[in-house]
């Protein structure tokens, strides 16, 4: 069973750490740095009192320590189907169940972790401060997240792999053409669609933010065309999930008689489609002159964001970089007020870079045999 | 038929590949080579997959730097292990290979009919065996009116009835319209299969005629 144990850490609650090192790290540094140094803990000691004695706050850091286990259950799911685990299918539930769930409790427990120990630290301060019955709940509820994971993976390591089932909209669409130009939109919707998600809210948490932090002067073009950069910033991650599928999925494309024109001309079309409810949002809220301005200049400035990617290849970190530093220029030029030149500037650069790249770079799967 | 032009191509400072100047007339050509010679990046740099320095010419004129539109419509490709997106169905990749190609209007099949294929081409990619996904990988490359044909390791993962059929539609185009063909294969051809031009090897980052 121990090896069953090793196993699952090393494939899932490893894994689950290296993909999401860097948010971890973002919500520590939050908490960390939320308040000056002196009173961190004094801070956090209140934090934990208040979980332990107020119903109210501990519900909520409930939902919150919920959303975090949805995340792993979403990660570790994936994993299980991804076809480099399949192994487990025909290894792992040879073991009893009592076993396979020992070890998936483990496993989740060290994902959960940071939660686990913030958890018990803050029931420690509770009974020290004589709280007993809010506590209590605290550890249920930590060991029902850590038991109900545990039944959902074993669960699915014991049914049967179902090669066959294929998201609604791919059943829908399943008599329409399918232009080249729409196969990375199926691949977002069909097996990106939290990322979609995740960044549409953002994207309306950004307009409102924006507008609401402007609100002495939202009729301003500036402050629409920050939104609009802040928006479409917040996409990158959905722009590199797009070149990835190209560089892995649609490889075999480069053999295909297609212009550059009318590859570039494809990715407009790609992030149009993708863009939708942003154009929808622009148009009812301004001037059609002035939607159709904003709308070019995201369009523009996702092109860009595109085409960066030719240059340096599949590199997230320099392509975080890139994205931060571009938005700080682009953030001064809309200050002074360039919105239209902007546009023509932003996809022209893009198109340089596409033209000089594209066919001078090799695919991201290379085997040399 | 097909010309290399000071052709050189390097992963990082690696030279992977080198042939300053080689000429191939019309014909069917087996390509030699061990594991890892470089066979797989040859033809992925003719079908224009990757990036290589110098040139390559079609028929002395099209140019595959110069002409890149008119070079893919005459050269099709079929990866040794070709990787489609699983969420679409093999008749969608048909449809987009018959549209991108220029292909006649129910070309496929003829082809989808002899290789056993009608039972499954319309299901996902993603539920297909490495078989049947490399019958569909061969079956696209031989869409539209290509001068060149060129088969990565077209022997692996087709059970033997496959193969023969596999050699019918070559010796029938090769026949019929004059396509050539570049195969590669580390595994012998079956004798008098195919009526083979000549044979080359990839050795020492080069390429060569054998004899």
């Amino acid at each position: 069973m121990r090896s069953l144990t090793n196993v699952l850490l090393k494939v899932f609650a490893n894994g689950f750490f290296r993909v999401h090192a860097g948010i971890l790290l973002f919500i520590f540094l939050a908490m960390v740095g939320v308040v000056p140094p002196q009173y961190l803990i004094g801070y956090h000691k209140a934090l934990m009192l208040s979980m332990g004695s107020n119903l109210v706050m501990m519900v909520l850091v409930f939902a919150g320590w919920l959303i975090y286990t949805v995340k792993s259950w979403h990660y570790v799911s994936g994993q299980i189907f991804s076809g480099r685990q399949h192994f487990l299918f025909y290894s792992s539930n040879a073991f009893s169940k009592q076993q396979q769930l020992r070890s998936w409790c483990i496993t989740q427990a060290s994902i959960l972790s940071p939660l686990i120990i913030y958890g018990l630290i803050a029931v420690g301060v509770s009974f020290a401060n004589h709280y007993y019955a809010l506590p209590l709940c605290i550890l249920a509820y930590l060991s029902a997240l850590v038991y109900l994971s545990a039944v959902i993976y074993t669960r699915q390591i014991n049914g049967l792999i179902d090669g066959s089932s294929q998201s609604l909209l791919l059943r829908l669409s399943s008599k329409w053409r399918k232009p080249y130009f729409s196969l990375c939109i199926y691949h977002i919707f069909d097996a990106r669609k939290v990322p979609y998600l995740i960044t549409k809210a953002l994207s309306w948490l950004i307009i409102t933010g924006v507008f609401w932090v402007f609100a002495d002067v939202k009729t301003d073009v500036r402050v629409a065309g920050i939104a609009i950069l802040a928006v479409v910033t917040a996409h990158v991650v959905l722009v590199f999930e797009e070149r990835k599928f190209e560089e892995t999925k649609l490889s075999f494309s480069r053999n295909l008689p297609y212009s550059l024109m009318k590859l570039f001309m494809n990715f407009i079309g790609v992030y149009f489609v993708l863009l939708i409810p942003e154009t929808v949002w622009l148009f009812s809220r301004f001037s059609p002159i002035m939607a159709f301005e904003l709308f070019l200049l995201g369009l523009s400035i996702i092109m860009l964001f595109h085409c960066l990617l030719y240059w340096f290849g599949l590199n997230m970190d320099k392509y975080l970089q890139w994205a931060l530093g571009l938005f700080i220029v682009l953030f001064w030029v809309i200050m002074f007020k360039l919105l239209w030149v902007l546009a023509p500037i932003n996809l022209g650069i893009a198109y340089l870079i596409f033209q000089k790249n594209y066919r001078n770079h090799d695919p991201l799967d290379l085997r040399i045999s | 038929m097909l010309q290399f032009v000071n052709f050189s191509k390097r992963y990082g400072s690696y030279p992977a590949l080198k042939v300053d100047s080689l000429k191939l007339e019309k014909g069917i050509y087996w390509i030699k080579g061990i594991n890892g010679s470089g066979k797989s990046t040859l033809l992925k740099s003719i079908a224009g997959i990757l990036a290589f320095e110098g040139d390559i010419l079609l028929d002395g004129q099209i140019s595959i730097k110069k002409q890149p539109v008119d070079y893919r419509k005459l050269v099709n490709f079929a990866e040794a292990e070709p990787v489609f997106p699983e969420f679409l169905t093999g008749t969608e990749m048909i449809a987009l290979f018959t549209d991108a190609k220029d292909a006649p209007k129910g070309q496929e099949q003829a082809y989808l009919k002899s290789m056993n294929m009608q039972s499954f081409v319309d299901r996902p990619i993603g539920t297909y065996s490495s078989g049947m996904l490399k019958k569909l990988s061969l079956l696209l490359a031989f869409l539209g009116n290509p001068k060149l044909i060129l088969l990565d390791e077209p022997l692996i993962t087709i059970d033997t009835a496959s193969l023969a059929v596999l050699n019918t539609w070559i010796r029938e185009r090769y026949e019929q319209e004059g396509t050539s063909f570049l195969l590669s294969s580390h595994q012998m051809l079956e004798d008098g299969s195919l009526p083979l031009s000549a044979e080359l090897l990839v050795e020492e980052q080069s390429l060569k005629f054998i004899g």
